[in-house]
C-alpha cells in the first residue's frame, strides 16, 4: 500500500446478551469509544461488518443507523455482511480507502445474536454457510465441526480430550478480559464432561454466539504523528478464500485458504512466522482453531492439538494464542469478531507491561471459506 | 418462500445428481452451474453412484428448528463408489451401530415440512446397506 | 377379467420400515391381555406411504431392468397419503426419474387399492394404450391410541412393474375379479386423523363375505380349484382371520405360508396382499400359480392367479422382503407414538 495505515482508537461491549439494548446502541456505544480513544477526529469513511442482522430480521443496513446516530453527516457508510470475516473486510476497507487518502476512518463490527432464537441463528448460519449442502444434510456449523473433528482424530490418532486443550487455554486468558463473555477458568475435565452439542463435541469445544460491537479507528502514519496520537502499525494482510462447498475440496481438514492468507500477509509485512509473537486465531470451534493453526504452519498437520496439551502457547511464551480468550471464552459475536481480534492485538502492542512487538490477527468465514490475516506491528509514540 | 427455492432443487436433491466434466471426470454434489474448478471444462449431470463409505460422522444433539423433530441424528460425511464425497443425513440406523468405515446406501425420505400442514420436503439420506 | 392381450409383473419389490413394536408393549400401556398378532412395523420418523413407495418402486426397477422412459402410468393405491390433496405420483416420477408423460392418480378403497390399481394397469397395458405401468399399494396405517387397530395398522408397500407379456415378464395375470357392497364395517371420515370401525362386524359379513364370494365366483368362472395354486395370499388383517379364510376355501397352511407375514408386520393395509405376493414371487419357481385375493373395507374383494415363468430366477427382487425382515429392530411404545407423531398438539 501506498500510505502507511496506522489504528489510533479501539473501542468494544462486553460480549454477551444485551437484553435492554439494541443492535444500533450497542454499535453506537462501541463506536463512540473507538472514536474518543482517537481523540474524536472527523471520520471519512464508515465501514461496519454484520453478517446477520439482516437474515435475524433485526436491522437492515445497520451501519447507516449507528452513522446516523453518531451524528457524523456527509461520509461514506457501507454495511459488509460477510460471515466471520464480515468486521474484517470492513477493516480492509478501511485500508484501501487511506491507501490513497488522508483521514480517518472508523471500520468495525456489530452482532445480536440474543434476540432470536438459539434454532433460528444457527439456522441463519447454515444458510450462510451453504443453504444447499448444510440445510438438506441436516448439518449445524457444530455438527461439521464434530465431523471434521472425528476425521482428525481418526487420521492422525488423536485421543478425543486433546482436542479441547485449546478451550481451556481461552478460558484462562479471559479470566482478566472485562469485554470477555466468560471470565472463569476452567479444567479440562469439565469441558469434556460438559453437554455433548454434535458428537464428539461438546459445549466447551463450541463458541458461544454472543452479542457484541467493537470498533477502531484507522488513519495514516503521517496523520497520527502529526495529531500526536499513539498507534499501532498496520504491516501487511492477506486475503484468500478456499472451495465452498466444503465438501468440495480435496482434504477438508487442510486449510489451505488460512494458510495463503498468512503467508500473503507475512509476505507483504515482510516477516517470517518466527516473528510472530501473537497469533489471534479464528477458533469459532476447538477443532477449526486447530486445523487453523496448522494451516498457519506453526504446528505440522495432527500435531497442534499435541502442542496445546503440552501446555504451550500461554502468555508470555512465542506465540501467545488469544491472549484475552480467544472466540470461546471472549464469545463470537459472528460478524463482529474480527474487529474485537485486532482490538485485543492493539491493546497488546500499545501495552507499555507486555513485551509483544508483532502479531498475527487470523479470521475466517466457516472452516476457512474465507481466510483473512493481518499483521500488526508496535508502532511509534509508546514511550 | 423457501418451499419455492428448495422445489428448485428437487431433481438433484432426488436423485443424487451431480456434475461430472467432461474433460477431466471430476465430480461434484450438489452439481455447478459453472465450469470444472479443476480443469475449467465443462460439466454436466450425472446420477452419482448410490452406494458408499462413512469417512466420518457426529450426532447433532442441538437441532436446527426444522429439524427439531428428529434430534438427536446422524449425520454422516460420505464417500461415494466413485469418489463423490457428501454430506447426508443417515437414517434407519442406531446410534451405537454407526462406524466410521461402514457401508451405506441411498434411500429417499422425508427431510423435513413447513409446519404440520405444509410442504413436505423430500431427498435423499443415506442408511446402512441392505443387500 | 380376462385381458384379451397377456399382461403380466416385469418387476417387483417390497419395502417394510426398519421399526417394530411388539403387541406385548402396546398391550402394556393399555391393560389389555391378549393381542391379535406378535408385532408390527411402524415407520421411522422421516418415511410417509410416498417414500415407502419410492423403495418399492426403486427395487422394482432396478431388479427388473424396466425401461423408465417407457412407463405410461403410475398409480398408487394407499389410505395414508401424505396430501390429501397433491398426488404421490408427482413426488415419484420426478424421483425415479421416469418419463413425465405419464398417467399418475391416487387410489383409494381401504386396503384393496393397491390390487385395484393393479387391474387398472392392466387394463391400460392390454388395451395397448401403454406398454409399461406401475401400480403400488402402499400404508402407513393409523390406530387411534388404545383403540384395537393399534395392534395392527402397520407400514410396508410393494410396487409392480406391468407390461405386455409379450416384453417378457416374471409372472402373467391369467385373470381377475373383483366384488363390491355397501358394507359399512371401516371408515375414515375427510378431516379425521384414525379411522372407525364397528368391532366384529369387520368379520363375518366384511371380510369373510367379501373374500369368499370373490374367491368362489372367481373359481366358477374361470375354472379353478384351490388345488390348481401353489401358493395363496389372502388380506392379512391379523394372524388368524387369512389362516381361517384359507381353510374355509380349501386352502392348506402349506399354500399361505410364504406370503403370509402379519403376525410379524401387522397389517400394512393397501400393502398387505401386495407385499405377501412379493414374498411369495421371492420364493417360487416356474410354473407356479398364485392365487391372491385383497379385502378392502366398504367394502370389497379383488381376487387374481399368476403364473410365474422363467424370468423370474432372473429379476426377483433385490433386495429381497427377507433382508428388511433380518434388519427389523423392536422399538418401545415411546418411541413409537413419538415417531408416529402422536406427541404433538
Ligand atoms: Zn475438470
Amino acid at each position: 500500500m501506498d500510505n502507511n495505515v496506522v489504528v489510533v482508537g479501539y473501542g468494544m461491549v462486553r460480549v454477551g446478551e444485551y437484553w435492554y439494548k439494541d443492535i444500533v446502541s450497542i454499535g453506537v456505544e462501541a463506536a463512540e469509544s473507538a472514536l474518543e480513544a482517537a481523540g474524536n477526529p472527523d471520520i471519512d469513511a464508515f465501514y461496519v461488518g454484520s453478517a446477520l442482522s439482516s437474515a435475524l430480521g433485526i436491522q437492515g443496513n445497520v451501519g447507516l443507523h449507528i452513522a446516523d446516530e453518531i451524528g457524523l453527516d456527509d461520509f461514506i457508510v457501507e454495511t459488509i455482511s460477510s460471515g466471520g470475516v464480515s468486521s474484517g473486510l470492513a477493516f480492509i476497507n478501511g485500508l484501501h480507502y487511506l491507501a490513497s487518502r488522508h483521514g480517518y476512518v472508523l471500520v468495525g463490527g456489530v452482532e445480536k445474536t440474543s434476540d432470536n432464537l438459539p434454532t433460528e441463528v444457527s439456522e441463519a448460519v447454515l444458510v450462510d454457510l451453504d443453504r444447499r449442502v448444510m440445510k438438506y444434510s441436516g448439518l449445524t456449523e457444530a455438527g461439521l465441526a464434530a465431523i471434521l473433528a472425528r476425521l482428525y482424530m481418526e487420521r492422525y490418532g488423536v485421543d478425543r480430550s486433546k482436542i479441547t486443550q485449546i478451550s481451556v487455554l481461552d478460558h484462562e486468558n479471559a479470566v482478566d478480559n472485562p469485554y470477555a463473555m466468560f471470565r472463569k477458568a476452567v479444567t479440562l475435565d469439565m469441558a469434556l464432561s460438559s453437554p455433548i452439542v454434535a458428537d464428539p463435541l461438546t459445549i466447551f469445544d463450541v463458541s458461544p454466539y454472543g452479542d457484541g460491537a467493537a470498533f477502531l479507528v484507522l488513519t495514516t502514519k503521517d496523520r497520527a504523528i502529526e495529531d500526536g496520537l499513539r498507534y499501532v502499525e498496520v504491516a501487511g494482510y492477506g486475503f484468500a478464500r478456499n472451495r465452498v462447498p466444503i465438501n468440495y475440496r480435496e482434504d477438508i481438514l487442510s486449510f489451505r485458504a488460512t494458510a495463503k492468507a498468512v503467508g500473503d500477509a507475512l509476505g507483504s509485512a515482510g516477516i517470517s512466522l518466527d516473528d510472530l509473537d501473537i497469533i489471534e486465531l479464528f477458533d469459532s470451534y476447538s477443532i477449526s482453531g486447530l486445523l487453523a493453526l496448522e494451516g498457519i504452519g506453526v504446528c505440522e498437520s495432527g500435531s497442534s492439538a499435541n502442542e496445546f496439551s503440552r501446555g504451550m502457547f500461554r502468555r508470555g511464551m512465542r506465540p501467545s494464542i488469544n491472549t484475552f480468550g480467544g472466540l470461546k471464552a471472549r464469545g463470537y459475536p459472528i460478524g463482529a469478531t474480527t474487529a474485537y481480534q485486532i482490538s485485543e492485538a492493539v491493546i497488546r502492542l500499545l501495552s507499555d507491561s507486555d513485551d509483544y512487538s508483532t502479531a498475527l490477527i487470523h479470521s475466517m468465514t466457516g472452516f476457512d471459506d474465507e481466510a483473512l490475516a493481518i499483521i500488526l506491528r508496535r508502532g511509534g509514540l509508546n514511550a | 418462500m423457501p418451499e419455492i427455492t428448495e422445489w428448485r432443487d428437487r431433481l438433484w436433491r432426488y436423485r443424487l445428481v451431480g456434475s461430472k466434466c467432461l474433460s477431466c471426470g471430476a465430480r461434484y454434489y450438489p452439481p455447478r452451474n459453472s465450469s470444472c474448478i479443476k480443469c475449467g471444462g465443462e460439466l454436466v449431470d450425472v446420477e452419482l453412484p448410490r452406494r458408499g463409505k462413512l469417512l466420518s460422522y457426529t450426532v447433532i444433539y442441538q437441532a436446527p428448528g426444522i429439524y427439531r423433530f428428529a434430534s438427536p441424528y446422524i449425520v454422516g460425511f460420505i464417500e461415494l463408489e466413485d469418489g463423490t464425497r457428501l454430506f447426508a443425513m443417515l437414517t434407519d440406523v442406531e446410534l451405537d451401530e454407526v462406524k466410521v468405515g461402514m457401508e451405506v446406501e441411498a434411500t429417499f425420505r422425508k427431510l423435513y415440512t413447513y409446519g404440520d400442514s405444509g410442504h413436505i420436503v423430500y431427498g435423499i439420506k443415506f442408511r446402512p446397506l441392505v443387500t | 377379467m380376462k385381458p384379451v392381450n397377456g399382461v403380466g409383473i416385469f418387476g417387483y419389490g417390497a419395502y417394510i420400515p426398519r421399526y417394530i413394536i411388539e403387541n406385548s408393549s402396546i398391550a402394556s400401556v393399555w391393560g389389555k391381555l391378549s393381542t391379535p398378532i406378535k408385532s408390527k412395523t411402524f415407520p421411522s420418523y422421516d418415511e410417509d406411504s410416498l417414500t415407502i413407495a419410492y423403495e418399492a418402486c426403486r427395487i422394482a426397477l432396478e431388479s427388473s431392468g424396466a425401461p423408465r422412459d417407457k412407463i405410461g402410468a403410475i398409480y398408487i393405491g394407499s389410505e395414508s397419503k401424505p396430501y390429501a390433496v397433491k398426488p404421490s405420483g408427482t413426488v415419484l416420477v420426478d424421483a425415479l426419474g421416469l418419463s413425465r408423460n405419464i398417467l399418475s392418480a391416487d387410489f383409494e378403497f381401504a386396503c384393496k387399492a393397491g390390487t385395484e390399481a393393479i387391474q387398472a394397469v392392466s387394463g391400460l397395458i392390454a388395451s395397448g394404450m401403454i406398454e409399461f405401468g406401475i401400480a403400488i399399494g402402499t400404508d402407513t396405517s393409523q390406530g387411534r391410541p388404545g383403540d384395537e387397530l393399534e395392534y395392527t395398522a402397520a407400514a410396508g408397500g410393494a410396487a409392480f412393474v406391468l407390461s405386455r407379456a409379450s416384453n417378457g415378464v416374471v409372472a402373467e395375470i391369467e385373470a381377475s375379479n373383483s366384488y363390491v357392497s355397501d358394507t359399512p364395517d371401516f371408515w375414515r371420515r375427510s378431516g379425521e386423523k384414525y379411522p372407525r370401525h364397528l368391532y366384529r362386524f369387520t368379520g363375518e359379513p366384511a371380510y369373510f363375505h367379501h373374500i369368499i364370494t370373490s374367491v368362489k365366483h372367481f373359481f366358477e368362472e374361470y375354472g379353478y380349484s384351490p388345488r390348481d395354486f401353489d401358493y395363496a395370499i389372502f388380506h392379512q388383517p391379523n394372524s388368524k382371520f387369512p389362516q381361517r379364510v384359507a381353510k374355509m376355501l380349501g386352502f392348506t397352511m402349506d399354500q399361505i405360508r410364504p406370503g403370509l407375514l402379519s403376525p410379524i408386520i401387522g397389517n400394512t393395509y393397501s400393502g398387505a396382499t401386495l407385499v405377501g405376493l412379493a414374498a411369495t414371487l421371492d420364493v417360487s419357481k416356474p410354473g407356479d400359480r398364485i392365487l391372491l385375493a385383497s379385502f378392502g373395507s366398504g367394502a370389497g374383494s379383488d381376487a387374481f392367479s399368476f403364473v410365474v415363468t422363467d424370468l423370474i430366477e432372473e429379476r426377483r427382487a433385490k433386495p429381497p422382503l427377507k433382508s428388511f425382515l433380518e434388519r427389523l429392530v423392536t422399538k418401545d411404545y415411546s418411541t413409537y407414538v413419538r415417531y408416529r407423531g402422536k406427541l404433538w398438539v
